[in-house]
């Protein structure tokens, strides 16, 4: 590993100028059907932050210790997925018994996130640029921090936009993705302030 | 009998799963023995390639032609350990040694990069670049693995600074990548520390 | 009757029912690489081939499948159909495969294709559910080749890496950048949902 690619730097990238939804359009799905309104997408944005830095970690774990050791690094896409899954039903079953409050808020979100690309988009990546522990979890940490800026950022644009007149076939998904469009240039402005070398 | 029902249900999604399970896992394993070797000789195919490509021959991507290339022409220098230091590119027919290859890794944007890279013999100008493997963003940093860029290097000195893309460059300049600034300096990098790397090892020890 | 059927379904996912205008179904794994058209193209095989099969395969246990593990299920199926992409990419087009990187493995998180098992094979018998299958690859890879088209030859003036554009043409960098892809998309939508919207008026007057 070279010692150029700092946990911090990975992380600032991941937020703002390598936004995974704004770059890589992982996790567009969710991003269209949920943004409506700023509270769901905290609680949903909340839930990924929280799954994704916890799953990078655990696929990380995964892959170096029992896929690498035994050459079944071809498995990962199911091991991957299979972990997640687990880990999404581990965690709403735990919240479920430990706090209402906390499974109102979060609860209902979770059974999305296994199908949200996004998360295994960051295993996946992280596997590919051979990152190490400490920085697949603060890449997991600000991929997931950045997906929920994105989604926060975009339902109270449409929040807003709800009585404006938008022409008739670009209402719901194609005026969703104009945003989207001018949301990526804007990040694309940070570019320049944080730097990898 | 309620019982019975129970266990049923209890665990009948289990042994399905684990039917299925093991009969998808079967079948990708199979696949994967029978393409193993393949993907391996890819992979090593690869790297003569890059390593020919960056010394400046000129080979077409003939794995035949490039299989026979490197048998006759190509020497890895490798330390104590076994480890691969540089690779020497003889010159066709003859032993006299036309270009060095050493293979340098340096942060990119993303993740590293790694690339052979060429020098003539007497190691004072670039014989070639050739990316071995990088993740910078498809169609943007992505374009340092497209021909123009690679081809530009060759008969360059260094040490190498970039020029915006289609401006003219001169003997220590190349053009850089619109768009894409931290993979055209990381690339300055590597070149960079490749032949600081190519000085000590090659040039210390003949 | 059966032949009808097939076709209406065929048609269906070509046409009004397209997931990617509208459903904007799956768009997040595969409109990343829109800016190479070749790497569009091998997505979008990739992709038909796994949800036919996946399809195919879903229908085939649907009647012996529990419901309560259906999603664990089907995600290990597409998983592993995306395998055999993967590892075949690898071994005998091995230059793609580098440059996909890990968008092969998204497909499993395609939203198109789990969409597919469980809206239709799940139902369905395995004969009509692989056409179904076909049919939305289809209809979602026509949509995503011609945004690759456009994003390539304004990106890079070039189309499947041939420079079609003189040097008269300045590359819009932007096309190839990420917000590229949303506007190129928005603006492919809102031409296909207007003519629809004329064809309806056009009827009901």
């Amino acid at each position: 590993m070279s010692e150029g690619l700092a946990f911090y730097a990975i992380f600032f990238a991941a937020i703002f100028t390598n936004n995974i939804l704004l770059t890589n359009y992982l996790g567009m799905c969710s991003f269209l059907a949920v943004s409506r309104e700023v509270d769901t997408s905290m609680g949903l944005g909340w839930a990924v932050v929280f799954v994704m830095t916890a799953t990078s970690a655990l696929n990380w774990l995964a892959y170096h210790y029992i896929l690498v050791p035994f050459d079944l690094t071809y498995l990962r896409f199911v091991v991957f997925i299979v972990i997640i899954a687990a880990f999404v039903q581990i965690v709403e079953m735990i919240i479920e018994r430990v706090s209402d409050k906390l499974y109102i808020a979060l609860g209902i979100f979770l059974p999305l996130i296994t199908v949200n690309c996004a998360i295994l988009g960051v295993s996946l990546f992280m596997v590919i640029r051979e990152y190490t522990f400490i920085n697949s979890i603060f890449f997991g940490l600000g991929s997931g921090i950045g997906w929920m800026v994105a989604i926060i950022a975009m339902a109270g644009i449409r929040q807003k936009m709800a009585r404006s007149r938008v022409p008739r076939a670009l209402v719901g998904a194609g005026i969703a993705l104009i945003i989207a469009g001018i949301m990526a240039l804007a990040f694309m402005g940070f570019s320049g302030m944080i730097k990898i070398t | 009998m309620k019982k019975e029902s129970f266990a049923k249900k209890r665990m009948y999604p289990v042994v399905f799963m684990l039917l299925v399970t093991v009969a998808f896992i079967s079948v990708t394993t199979v696949i994967y023995t029978f393409t193993k070797d393949t993907i391996k000789l890819n992979e090593r195919l690869r790297l003569k390639q890059a390593v020919l490509y960056a010394g400046g021959t000129g080979l077409s991507s003939d794995p035949v032609e490039i299989e026979k290339a490197f048998d006759d022409r190509v020497e890895e220098i490798k330390d104590d350990s076994g480890r691969v230091r540089y690779y020497t590119i003889r010159e066709e027919g003859t032993a006299d040694i036309e270009s060095y290859v050493v293979i340098q890794t340096g942060a990119g944007l993303w993740g590293e990069i790694t690339a052979g890279v060429g020098f003539d013999r007497d190691l004072d100008s670039f014989r070639g670049l050739e990316i071995i493997d990088q993740n910078e963003t498809p169609g943007l940093g992505g374009r340092i693995d497209e021909a123009w860029f690679k081809e530009q290097f060759m008969g360059k000195q260094p040490p190498l600074s970039s020029v915006p893309e289609g401006d003219p460059a001169s003997e220590n300049q190349f053009q850089a990548i619109t768009g894409a600034s931290y993979s055209t300096e990381a690339i300055q990098n590597i070149v960079n520390a490749a032949r600081e790397y190519a000085r000590t090892e090659i040039q210390g020890t003949e | 009757m059966k032949g009808y059927k097939v076709k209406k379904v065929f048609l269906e996912d070509l046409g009004v029912n397209n997931p990617v205008f509208i459903q904007v179904l799956g768009i997040c794994s595969t409109l990343a690489v829109t800016n190479v058209l070749k790497n569009t193209v091998v997505m979008s095989v990739g992709l038909i081939f796994v949800t036919a099969l996946s399809n195919v395969t879903v229908s085939w246990l649907r009647n012996i499948m529990p419901s309560r593990i259906r999603m664990m299920v089907e995600t290990l199926i597409i998983a592993s159909y995306v395998i055999i992409v993967d590892i075949v990419l690898k071994a005998y087009m091995p230059e793609v495969s580098r440059q996909l990187g890990p968008y092969v493995g998204l497909i499993i998180t395609n939203c198109i294709i789990m969409g597919r098992a469980e809206a239709f094979a799940l139902s369905n018998p395995p004969g009509l559910s692989f056409i179904d299958g076909i049919a939305s690859g289809i209809g979602y890879s026509y949509v995503l080749v011609v945004i690759a088209i456009v994003r390539e030859l304004m990106g890079s003036g070039s189309i499947w890496g041939y420079h079609i554009l003189g040097d008269w043409w300045t590359n819009w960098s932007i096309m190839v950048m990420a917000p590229g892809a949303f506007f190129t998309l928005a603006i492919f939508i809102w031409v296909v949902k207007g003519i629809m919207y004329k064809r309806e008026e056009g009827r009901s007057s």
